[in-house]
C-alpha cells in the first residue's frame, strides 16, 4: 500500500538534513573513478610522449647518416665486372648501383638492412602504410648495429650495448626512378685515361676475353679501341709498345713520327702540333667534326713529343760536345722539338682535353682526362620504356632474357666499341662492336642497341615534386622482441645483388657464377645486406663477418644459397651470438611513426664536402 | 522511533562499505601507478634530456671542431703548434717537405689581383673553387712515371714541379706547391680535405733534369712515412680511393681515449681496411675518438654521460663518426647511439676561428678587402 500525501509529507526529512540516496552515493563515486582513471590515464600517455622525444631524436640521428652515407660512399665496385654484349650479362644496372638512395644503402657497408619479411609482416601502422608499403614490394629495414665508419665491418667486434638506432624501422615511400642506369652496360661511360699518355687505355685485359683480338698481347693494355678500321691507329698503338720493351733514342723518335703522322692523316693543322703556337680552342676541322680525333691526336703526340725529346738530353754525349737540345722528327712535315715546344705541345694536349671534356659530354669519342673526373662525364642514360624491348638470352645459360633499350637524353655520339668486348659479332663471348653500339651508320643491327625515339628521355624534363619526392618514414617497434627476430631469414635477396661473371670465352655458366670472387672491401653493395651478420650454418654458432680471404667462401656459388639467402638469420644485434625475444610470432605488434623526412635520390655520381 | 534517525540497513552499510573499499582501492593503485609513472618518466625525461644533450654536443662536435681547438681557451690550441692542422696559414713553414722554399709561408691569394693564369702564385684563398678551366689547377705528371725508376716517357718535371718557377721555363708550379704546402703543413688528412674530389695526389719532386723517377718521394710508397698504400704494388699516383683503400688517415683530438702525438701521427696510414683485425681497428678507434667527460659533477642518481666524435678518411669517404653513451646507475643499463653525419670539413673549422683568438665573425656579402665591415681574418687567411 502506497502511503498517503500528508505521510509522504510527514516522512520526509528536515531540510538541510537530507542524505544521499545510495544511487547518488554510487553516481559520485563513479564519477569520481573515472575522474581518477582518466587522470591516471595522462601519466602513461606523458611516459609515451617521452618515448616518442627520444625516438624522434634516434630518427634524427638515422636520417643524418643515412644521408652521408649516400652521400659520402664511393659509389663504385672497382672489382665487379661493369661491361657485357648483352646488358642481362652483367649486373651493373641493376639496383646495386642504382641512384636509388633505398637499393644503394641495403648494404652491409651504408647501415641499412632489410628487416626479415617474416617480422615486417607482424607489424600494423595507421593505414596499414608498412603493409601496404611491403605488398608494393618494398621493404622495412633496420639499422645496422654500429654506425656507418666505412672501416672493415669484418674487423669490428661485437657491439655493446647495440646502437639504439635499432629500435627503429625505417620504409622509404614513393619510387625511385628503376629506369635511370648509372652506366651503359655495353660501354660503362665515362673511360678515363691520364692526359698526354699513348693510345692504350688503362683497362686490364683479362686473357679470358680472347687475346687474340687484342692487338696487343696478353697482360698488357688494351689499346683505345674506337675505330677498329683505323689502322694507323695500330702502328702508333704498335710503335709505342715496341718503345716501351726496348727503350732507345730511335725507337722513341719512330713512335713520335707515327703520333705525329696520325695527326697529320687526321687534317690537324700543323700549328696544332709543332709547339710554335699556344692552343686553347679547336682548330676549324678540314673532315667535319673530328674534335675527338684532335683531342686524342694531342693526347698521343704530347706523350710522344716528351718521350722523344727526353732523349735530347739523357742520350750519350760525345766528349767534348754539348748536349743536344732539339731533337727533329721527320714526317709529311718537320717538327724540331725543343724545351719550349714540348712544353707548348703539353699544354695544347691538356687544354683540349679539358674543353672537349667540359663542353661534350655526349661525346664519347675520346676517353675523360683521369687527372680531373667530373660529374658532367656521366651523360644521362635510361631504360626506354616507351618501346618493345631487347630480347636474347642469357650468356652460357640460353635462358630467355629482355631488357629494355637505352635512351639518352642527348645524342651520344661517337660511340665506339667497348673495351672489354671490341670483338666482331662473331666473337664466341658475343660482341659490343661498332654496329651494335648503333655507331655504324647502315648495315644490320646499326643503332638497334638505342630506343627507338628520343623524346622518350626524361631525365631532363621538368617535373612535379610528387613525381620524384620520396618520404624516409620512420617507424618505432619493439621488433627484437620477438622470440625469432635473430633466427628469421633474412628479406628475400634482390638476385641483381649477386655478383656474376661477366661473359668470356669458354666460361660456362656455373663459372660466370663464382667468378669474380667475392670481395668484402671492393664489391660492398651487392651479395646479402646483412652479409657480415648473417649466420654461416644452422647451428648459428658463427657469422659470415670473417671472409677476409676474399673468396666469397661463405656465400659464393650454388652450394652456398642458403648463406647467401640469409636462411639461417643473422645476428641482428651485433652482440656475437644468437638471441631470442619474448613474443611470440603470433602476436603482432603495432608501429607508430616517429618522424618524416622528404628527400631526391642523386641521379649523378656526387661527393658533397 | 523517529524516522529522520533510522539507520543504514546491514545491506545499505556493506554495500557502503564495498564500494568505499573499491574506491580506496582503486585510488591507492592509482597512486601506486601514478607515481611509479612519475618516477619512471621522471628518469626517462632525465635521461632523454642527459641523451639529448649528448647528442646535441655531438652535432656541435661535428659541426666546429672544439675537440681539437678550442678558439677562446688557448689551452687547448695545441694543434697550432708546427704540424698541427690548426695552424695558421702564415706561419705553416714546418713540415716533413723537403723540397718546399724556406720562404713557404701559406701565401693567401688575392683574389681580387689574379693576372689570369698566374701559376707564380702560392697559397690557398677559401673563395678559390680550382675551376677546371683554370690551368693551373691541372695535373701535369705522367701518372705511370714510378718514382726511383727510369723516364720512360720523358721527364715530366718539365711541365709542372715543386718550388719556384726557374730559368729552365717551368711555369706550372701551382698544383705542386698547393699540395706540398698543404701536405707539409697538415699531414695527409689536412692535404685530402682541402683537396677537391678527383685530386691526384703526387707532384715531381727533385731537381732538374734529372734522370730519376718523377714521383715526390712523399706520396710515392718508398717508405714507412708516404701517402700511398702499396696497393698493387704502386708507387706512382693515385687516387683518394685507391690511397685509402686498405689504410685510413685520421686526424688526432686532444682528448682521446689513447693520446697520440698528432705531429706524426698526421702522416700515418692506419690498417683498417681490408687487412684490418679487431686489435688495429679498436687501436685505431681509440686514438681518433674523442673522450670528453660530460657532466662530471651531478647527483649520483643520474646517468653517466660520454659523447665522442671520430674524424676519419677510409674508402674515399671523410666519415664524422659521433657516439653518445649513457648508463643508467639505478638499472645499470648501458645504451648508445652511434652515427655518422656530415660536418664542417677542417677547412671550415679553420675559417670559422679567427687567426688570433677566437671565432671569427663573417659578413658574407660585406666583405671585401675594401669593405668597412669585413670578415674577421680566419686561420686561412690572415696575413
Amino acid at each position: 500500500m502506497s502511503p498517503t500525501a500528508p505521510d509522504q509529507l510527514k516522512s520526509r526529512p528536515a531540510p538541510g538534513r537530507g542524505g544521499f540516496t545510495l544511487f547518488e552515493v554510487a553516481l559520485a563515486l563513479g564519477l569520481v573513478t573515472f575522474g581518477v582513471v582518466s587522470t591516471l590515464m595522462l601519466f602513461p600517455a606523458g611516459l609515451k610522449a617521452q618515448q616518442l622525444a627520444r625516438f624522434k631524436i634516434y630518427a634524427s640521428a638515422k636520417a643524418l647518416e643515412m644521408v652521408d652515407a649516400y652521400n659520402s660512399f664511393h659509389n663504385q665496385n672497382p672489382a665487379s665486372d661493369i661491361e657485357a654484349p648483352n646488358a642481362w650479362d652483367v649486373h651493373t644496372t641493376y639496383k646495386g648501383q642504382a641512384p636509388d638512395l633505398e637499393s644503394r644503402l641495403a648494404s652491409y657497408r651504408n647501415g641499412l638492412l632489410p628487416l626479415p619479411l617474416t617480422i615486417a609482416r607482424r607489424l600494423d601502422s595507421d593505414g596499414d602504410e608498412i603493409q601496404n608499403l611491403l605488398a608494393q614490394g618494398g621493404y622495412l629495414y633496420y639499422s645496422q648495429p654500429l654506425a656507418t665508419t666505412g672501416l672493415n665491418e669484418t674487423a669490428f667486434g661485437t657491439s655493446i650495448p647495440p646502437n639504439e638506432a635499432q629500435r627503429l624501422v625505417i620504409g622509404v615511400i614513393g619510387f625511385p626512378q628503376n629506369n635511370a642506369i648509372p652506366a651503359l652496360p655495353q660501354k660503362a661511360w665515362p673511360y678515363y685515361t691520364p692526359y698526354p699518355s699513348p693510345p692504350v687505355h688503362l683497362q686490364h685485359v683479362n686473357t679470358d676475353l680472347g687475346g687474340a683480338d687484342y692487338w696487343s698481347g696478353p697482360n698488357c693494355y688494351a689499346w683505345e679501341p674506337l675505330d677498329r678500321a683505323d689502322t694507323a691507329m695500330k702502328t702508333v698503338y704498335d710503335t709505342y709498345k715496341d718503345y716501351f720493351s726496348d727503350q732507345t733514342r730511335e725507337k722513341a723518335v719512330i713512335y713520335a713520327k707515327e703520333a705525329l703522322n696520325w695527326n697529320l692523316a687526321k687534317g690537324i693543322p700543323l700549328t696544332y702540333l709543332n709547339g710554335t703556337d699556344k692552343i686553347t680552342v679547336f682548330a676549324a676541322s678540314p673532315n667535319g667534326d673530328n674534335l675527338w680525333q684532335q683531342v686524342t691526336g694531342l693526347r698521343m703526340w704530347a706523350h710522344a713529343a716528351t718521350t722523344a725529346f727526353h732523349w735530347a738530353s739523357s742520350q750519350p754525349v760525345p766528349t767534348g760536345q754539348a748536349a743536344p737540345t732539339t731533337i727533329d722528327i721527320a714526317g709529311n712535315a718537320t717538327v724540331t722539338l725543343s724545351e719550349q715546344t714540348v712544353r707548348t705541345i703539353h699544354d695544347a694536349c691538356l687544354a683540349l682535353g679539358m674543353r672537349f671534356q667540359a663542353t661534350h659530354p655526349f661525346d664519347f669519342g675520346c676517353p675523360r682526362p683521369l687527372q680531373r673526373a667530373l660529374m658532367m662525364d656521366f651523360p644521362l642514360i635510361e631504360y626506354d620504356l616507351g618501346s618493345a624491348p631487347l630480347e636474347g638470352t642469357i650468356f652460357a645459360n640460353g635462358a630467355r632474357a629482355q631488357q629494355w633499350h637505352p635512351v639518352a637524353t642527348s645524342r651520344l655520339t661517337s660511340l665506339g666499341v667497348s673495351a672489354m668486348y671490341p670483338n666482331p659479332a662473331s666473337s664466341s663471348v658475343g660482341a659490343m662492336g661498332e654496329a651494335a653500339l648503333g655507331t655504324a651508320s647502315s648495315g644490320a643491327g646499326a643503332g638497334s642497341l638505342w630506343g627507338s625515339d628520343p623524346s622518350h628521355a626524361t631525365l631532363t624534363a621538368s617535373f612535379t615534386a610528387a613525381e620524384r619526392c620520396r618520404q624516409i618514414v620512420f617507424w618505432t617497434a619493439d621488433w627484437q622482441s620477438y622470440d625469432d627476430f635473430e633466427t628469421a631469414p633474412s628479406a628475400p635477396v634482390d638476385a641483381s645483388k649477386y655478383l656474376k661473371g661477366a661473359p668470356r670465352s669458354n666460361a660456362t655458366f656455373d663459372w660466370c657464377m663464382t667468378h669474380p670472387p667475392f670481395m668484402d672491401w671492393q664489391q660492398y653493395t651487392y651479395r646479402n645486406p646483412e652479409k657480415v651478420l648473417a649466420f654461416i650454418a644452422s647451428n648459428r654458432a658463427a657469422t659470415g663477418s670473417n671472409d677476409s680471404n676474399g673468396t666469397g667462401v661463405h656465400d659464393q656459388g650454388s652450394s652456398r644459397a642458403a648463406v647467401f639467402s640469409g636462411l639461417y638469420g643473422a645476428d641482428r644485434n651485433g652482440n656475437g651470438k644468437a638471441d631470442q625475444g619474448t613474443v611470440p610470432p603470433s602476436v603482432r605488434l603495432r608501429a607508430q611513426v616517429v618522424a618524416r623526412f622528404n628527400y631526391y635520390d642523386l641521379r649523378v655520381p656526387a661527393v658533397i664536402r | 522511533m523517529n524516522s529522520n534517525r533510522r539507520a543504514f540497513t546491514l545491506i545499505e552499510m556493506l554495500i557502503a562499505i564495498a564500494l568505499g573499499l573499491v574506491l580506496i582501492y582503486t585510488a591507492a593503485a592509482g597512486l601506486r601507478v601514478a607515481a611509479q609513472t612519475v618516477t619512471v618518466a621522471n628518469r626517462l625525461a632525465l635521461e632523454n634530456e642527459i641523451m639529448r644533450n649528448g647528442f646535441e654536443i655531438a652535432l656541435d662536435e661535428v659541426d666546429l671542431w672544439r675537440a681539437y681547438d678550442e678558439p677562446v681557451d688557448t689551452m687547448r690550441q695545441q694543434q697550432r703548434a708546427p704540424g698541427g692542422i690548426f695552424r695558421p696559414f702564415k706561419s705553416s713553414t714546418v713540415g716533413v717537405s723537403t723540397t718546399a722554399p724556406a720562404t713557404s709561408a701559406m701565401i693567401i691569394i688575392d683574389l681580387n689581383n689574379i693576372p689570369a693564369p698566374n701559376d707564380s702564385e702560392r697559397g690557398w684563398n677559401s673563395d678559390y673553387a680550382w675551376p677546371v678551366a683554370d690551368p693551373r689547377t691541372w695535373f701535369r705528371n705522367n701518372m705511370a712515371e714510378r718514382s726511383g725508376t727510369g723516364l720512360h716517357f720523358g721527364g715530366y718535371k718539365r711541365f709542372s714541379t715543386v718550388g719556384p718557377a726557374d730559368a729552365t721555363g717551368r711555369t706550372h708550379t701551382w698544383l705542386a706547391n698547393q699540395l706540398d704546402r698543404l701536405v707539409s703543413a697538415f699531414g695527409y688528412y689536412g692535404m685530402a680535405d682541402y683537396l677537391p674530389a678527383g685530386t691526384i695526389y703526387d707532384y715531381a719532386g727533385g731537381s732538374f733534369p734529372v734522370t730519376g723517377g718523377g714521383m715526390c718521394s712523399l706520396f710515392a710508397n718508398t717508405g714507412a712515412m708516404n701517402f700511398q698504400n702499396g696497393d698493387g704494388g704502386a708507387d706512382f699516383a693515385q687516387s683518394l680511393y685507391r690511397a685509402t683503400k686498405n689504410t685510413a688517415f685520421a686526424v688526432y683530438p686532444l682528448t682521446a681515449a689513447t693520446p697520440i702525438d698528432a705531429t706524426s701521427a698526421a702522416y700515418t696510414r692506419w690498417n683498417v681496411g681490408q687487412n684490418a683485425n679487431q686489435d688495429s681497428t679498436r687501436t685505431f678507434q681509440l686514438v681518433t675518438s674523442s673522450h670528453d667527460p660530460v657532466l662530471e659533477i651531478r647527483p649520483t642518481t643520474w646517468p653517466t654521460l660520454t659523447v665522442s666524435t671520430a674524424r676519419t678518411l677510409a674508402y674515399n669517404r671523410f666519415a664524422c663518426v659521433a657516439r653518445v653513451h649513457w648508463t643508467s646507475p639505478l638499472t645499470g643499463n648501458a645504451s648508445e647511439l652511434s652515427f655518422t653525419c656530415f660536418g664542417t670539413s677542417l677547412r671550415g673549422a679553420r675559417q670559422q676561428r679567427r687567426a688570433d683568438a677566437g671565432w671569427a665573425v663573417w659578413h658574407n656579402a660585406d666583405a671585401g678587402a675594401s669593405s668597412t665591415n669585413p670578415n674577421d681574418a680566419t686561420l686561412d687567411n690572415a696575413n
